[in-house]
């Protein structure tokens, strides 16, 4: 409803059509409830008008802290979830539309990879047999092919063909993690959702499937979603961020804009927030500290969903929900103080954010 | 130095029961915490950080562990020979932990008033009436907004954030001198994590408290702790002042951590990564346990002689064979090389 | 350029079947209670070679021997018949009838309790329903009652055993589904294209595996002495034809004339009943000591 210009600010300025169109998308959960007296509970909304594009072969990252609806944005793009409301268009295809049997062969184009993977595999399965489901479903391949298709993927994502007999429990999480990447590629998808696909991973391990990640975008012409937590992995693998609070976007735009000269009060202060690994520039640069938790999203505050922990907050923040505004070359910010004059804090970034002055 | 330490562990060994027999999960660890001092104990899954912390704490599980050898001194008095009796006294007055999960450590059936008030009524003997006043104290203290009210109130109403906060509370409430702290921030957000990290750090400037942080995260020792203890495997393997540490790291393995975390420099750029996996307690590689993953193991060395936590620099120690004879001089710290150009672009845009 | 570890030591595949396997058999309990149900089957196979006498020939003259009189090694019935040999064809139908009956309790168990867990909603709640009401019946009252409708026979009682069981199993399967059916990979499996039967059928029913064997194990325990008591009640397998519940009734009969008649079957009923109940509870713990494996 508030959002969709930022829609089409990104795809004014983009030169190829776009591979997935998402507009004004909603999804409300219903929580406590099932009462004798009937089914009330409050509507807690997830995702409250979420509006992007993501162009072929690119990476989106979707960066937000837990509450902000981010996990759901992606399961609705999949459909695990059906949204309440909204569009969602693949290379021009409204997906939609299409009923949810019809969707699974979307399953070719569309894949996942999840958080955790010692529980993205089923431990009863060896490594093989995971990997290939998808060809068997899809291809009915004959047992002997999925075992060669099988190893071809396990060795694109830097396992030997003998992983194939193993079952989830004898790998490591970072071995997993490859495993589920293989598994998401078997049919040769255009647009992948990653949700935390390394937050469960330690952190040499992470860089591993980071890096990984990236080679196959290269070689395959994927296109990423990717969804963290983490704004510094979120950072690296992006070439754009959006950044999410209580069901919406608050800041979208060129990852290095976005990162090095955020808008949003509420991007400044995650930045803020990121310890950086070196103790000199950590304990003398300027940080943000937040008061209070990210509030209730089934009672959001009244005005703008961050006024309660703001530190720039001003009476019209209070009343007025600000809107996506859009600056036409692909970057918007829902703040009222960022719109126009100047803010107090609108200074650029100190180095703090990008630890690049490392003097010892 | 050690001499005075408020915590001293050394040597100290923990054994696991498992289908194949004990397996060794921490195997020598070694550190110190300085009165009012906060040291982080790193390391990776598998390093045996937590094992060690919850030893410490006189929580392993009893059937399922055992401690052959070791000691772990706290204020002199070796805890290990202590009766589960003799120990429990010392917690919450001398020692008091808090946990990743906040969630689970409460008791949902109770206020949270009530738990810290219990708390203070088994260690010090106050009265009702004056463990609920001190429940209520440290509440505020540990800024929590309308204690009185919140402390009336059950878990469940409280955020994750605020959780953490009442089990820094209950673990505060008897002004212990060491508080062990096990990944206390690894699952909240990064918003909340900084403000319970701002909150410990303040709480250990009014009271004097030494804090014993367990985190994997790199970044958050650097915000918070003095000294750092590097865990690999079961062993710690490097072991100096955090500044010291961050910026020139005397083991493999340490620089290999640093560096394979993403940062704003390396963007477009693979990030450097340690191959392979933590081994397995019971298949621990001969020599230097890390020489499988180290890019600078040298044959006939490393995969052999095993190599003990040696002071290579003042009081920064090392278990690196190649570091302590000098035959590596400088390991990449946090920022490789290679971004140098990257960097310098990125120095021109922000600036 | 991505570099993985040299794995440590290539070890045989630890499929979580076979830790299982191991674990279960390292108890020696379990051991002790697999082999003698093994011996059970092997009899209940082999009886009409091992046996020494035809089981329903009847020697008049030397009826109620007791046992260790040659060539009857556990004596003689009312009919001179060899207790030995009844015992062991007896045996057949201690294998098959339970067999019966927790088939039937599976086929039902499980479907119902794998739709009304994995689906939930309004299936859920009428099959919960259902499955109550056929609770509050006792298992042998609704036993009876089918007897009295199809008539005596062991494979009427056994189909009704199996029928009043079935909740039992409903239950468990349900609860298992409900917990199974939160793992990421079952969403996982619905990215990679599974349509929902495909779900349940390849990553559901596996990964509940585990507890619904504990309770197949304990069901055959109350399958067998289902059994026992219907046909002790003669409603069950009926004469000529032996089965330990039957030589019971026969022992109770005649328990002036023939007291030691009663340790046979009695023995060996207890101890079928004990290995199931043992085994039940010995692949609880193996499952409990690591869970996640399996």
């Amino acid at each position: 409803m508030r959002q969709p210009a930022a829609a089409q600010a990104t795809s004014a300025a983009a030169e190829p059509a776009p591979l997935l169109e998402v507009e004004d998308l909603r999804k409300s959960f219903r929580r406590g409830g099932g009462s004798l007296l009937g089914r009330r509970g409050t509507a807690v909304r997830a995702v409250d008008g979420v509006s992007f594009t993501i162009r072929a072969g690119e990476t989106l990252g979707i960066v937000g802290e837990s509450g902000s609806g981010k996990s759901t944005t992606g399961r609705l793009l999949l459909r695990l979830l059906e949204p309440d409301s909204g569009r969602l268009r693949f290379d021009g295809q409204d997906l939609l539309i299409e009923s949810r049997s019809a969707f699974r062969h979307r399953r070719r184009d569309l894949q996942m990879i999840f958080q955790d993977p010692y529980a993205s595999l089923d431990p009863t399965k060896t490594i093989g047999a995971s990997v290939t489901e998808p060809l068997r479903i899809f291809e009915k391949t004959t047992r002997r092919e999925s075992e060669n298709r099988g190893s071809e993927l396990l060795s694109l994502v830097g396992l030997r063909p003998d992983h194939l007999g193993r079952y989830p429990s004898e790998m490591s999480g970072g071995q997993r993690q490859r495993v589920a990447i293989a598994r998401a590629l078997s049919l040769a998808p255009r647009l992948l959702v990653a949700d935390e696909a390394v937050s469960a991973l330690d952190v040499s391990t992470q860089s591993d499937v980071l890096n990984l990640m990236r080679r196959l975008q290269r070689e395959l012409d994927l296109t990423y979603l990717f969804i963290s937590h983490n704004l510094s992995v979120v950072r690296h693998m992006s070439d754009r961020i959006a950044v999410m609070y209580l069901g919406r976007i608050v800041e979208i735009g060129p990852a290095d804009q976005v990162y090095l000269q955020p808008r949003h009060p509420y991007t400044r202060a995650l930045l803020s927030a990121i310890p950086v690994p070196d103790p000199l520039i950590q304990r003398t640069r300027p940080r943000i500290v937040l008061t209070g938790d990210v509030p209730d999203p089934a009672h959001p505050p009244q005005g703008c969903n961050f006024v309660t922990r703001c530190p720039h907050a001003v009476p019209v923040c209070h009343e007025v929900d600000p809107v996506l505004e859009p600056d036409g070359g692909g970057y918007a910010v829902a703040c009222h103080l960022s719109e126009g004059q100047e803010t107090p804090d609108r200074t650029p970034r100190s180095s703090a954010a990008a630890p690049t002055q490392t003097g010892p | 130095m050690s001499s005075e330490a408020l915590l001293r562990i050394r040597d100290l060994r923990v054994e696991f029961a498992s289908d194949d027999g004990w397996q060794r999960v921490v195997d020598g660890a070694h550190l110190d915490v300085q009165p009012g001092g906060a040291r982080a104990l790193v390391g990776e899954s598998g390093s045996g950080k937590t094992v060690t912390a919850l030893a410490a704490m006189g929580l392993l599980p009893r059937r399922h562990s055992r401690i052959p050898t070791g000691r772990i001194e706290l204020a002199g008095q070796n805890l290990l020979d202590l009766s589960d009796r003799q120990l429990r006294p010392l917690r919450g007055t001398e020692l008091a932990m808090i946990f990743q999960e906040p969630m689970t450590s409460l008791n949902p059936a109770y206020t949270v008033g009530e738990q810290i008030a219990e708390t203070v009524r088994v260690h010090t003997g106050a009265s009702r009436k004056d463990a609920w006043r001190r429940a209520v104290e440290v509440l505020g203290e540990v800024g929590i907004p309308a204690a009185a009210r919140r402390a009336l109130e059950y878990p469940h109403t409280f955020s994750g954030g605020m959780r953490q906060r009442v089990m820094i509370a209950m673990a505060i409430s008897c002004r212990p001198k060491l508080l062990i702290a096990d990944e206390p921030t690894t699952a909240l957000d990064v918003t909340v994590q900084a403000s319970i990290l701002a909150l410990l750090r303040e709480l250990q400037e009014t009271t004097s408290m030494a804090v014993l942080l367990v985190t994997h995260d790199l970044g958050v020792v650097a915000d918070f702790c003095d000294d750092v203890t590097v865990m690999y495997a079961g062993q710690p393997v490097e072991e100096a002042d955090t500044v010291e540490l961050f910026g020139s790291p005397r083991h493999p393995y340490t620089s290999g951590l640093l560096q394979a975390m993403p940062q704003a420099a390396h963007t477009g750029l693979d990030l450097s990564s340690i191959p392979g996996v933590v081994p397995r307690a019971d298949r621990m590689p001969p020599g230097c346990r890390f020489h499988p993953r180290c890019s600078h193991a040298q044959e006939g060395l490393c995969d052999i002689a095993e190599p003990d936590l040696v002071p290579v620099d003042g009081a920064h120690t090392s278990r690196c064979l190649r570091i302590q004879r000098g035959e590596i001089d400088e390991l990449s710290r946090t920022v490789d090389d290679r971004v140098g150009a990257a960097r310098a672009d990125l120095d021109g845009r922000t600036l | 350029m991505v570099v993985d570890a040299p794995v440590p030591a290539a070890s045989p595949t630890r499929s979580p079947m076979r830790v299982f396997a191991r674990r279960v058999l390292r108890s020696k309990v379990n051991l002790a209670c697999l082999v003698f149900l093994g011996l059970v089957v092997v009899c209940a196979v082999f009886a009409p070679v091992i046996a020494p006498f035809d089981p329903n020939l009847q020697h008049l003259d030397s009826r109620y021997l007791p046992p260790f009189r040659w060539p009857y090694v556990f004596g003689t019935d009312d009919l001179g018949r060899d207790v030995l040999s009844r015992a062991l064809l007896a045996s057949r139908v201690s294998v098959i009838a339970p067999l019966i009956s927790v088939g039937v309790a599976l086929a039902l168990g499980v479907s119902f309790g794998l739709a009304a867990g994995f689906v939930g909603g309004r299936v859920d709640s009428v099959l919960g329903r259902l499955a109550d009401a056929v609770n509050s019946i006792p298992a042998l009252v609704l036993a009876l009652a089918v007897i009295a409708v199809l008539g005596p026979g062991l494979v009427n009682a056994m189909l009704a055993v199996g029928l009043a069981s079935a909740p039992r199993l409903f239950r468990v399967v349900r609860g298992a589904t409900l917990a199974v059916r939160e793992e990421t990979y079952i969403e996982a499996s619905t990215v990679v294209g599974c349509s929902r039967l495909r779900t349940v059928a390849v990553h559901v029913l596996p990964n509940i595996r585990s507890p619904l064997l504990v309770q197949t194990s304990l069901l055959m325990s109350f399958a067998l002495l289902a059994e026992a008591s219907l046909s002790f009640l003669g409603l069950g397998i009926q004469p000529p034809d032996p089965s330990w519940g039957a030589m019971l009734r026969t022992a109770f009969e005649q328990q002036f004339l023939g007291p030691w008649l009663v340790v046979v079957p009695g023995l060996l009923i207890m101890c079928m009943v004990l290995s199931f109940n043992l085994l039940g509870d010995g692949i609880r713990d193996a499952i409990g000591r690591e869970r996640g494996t399996w």
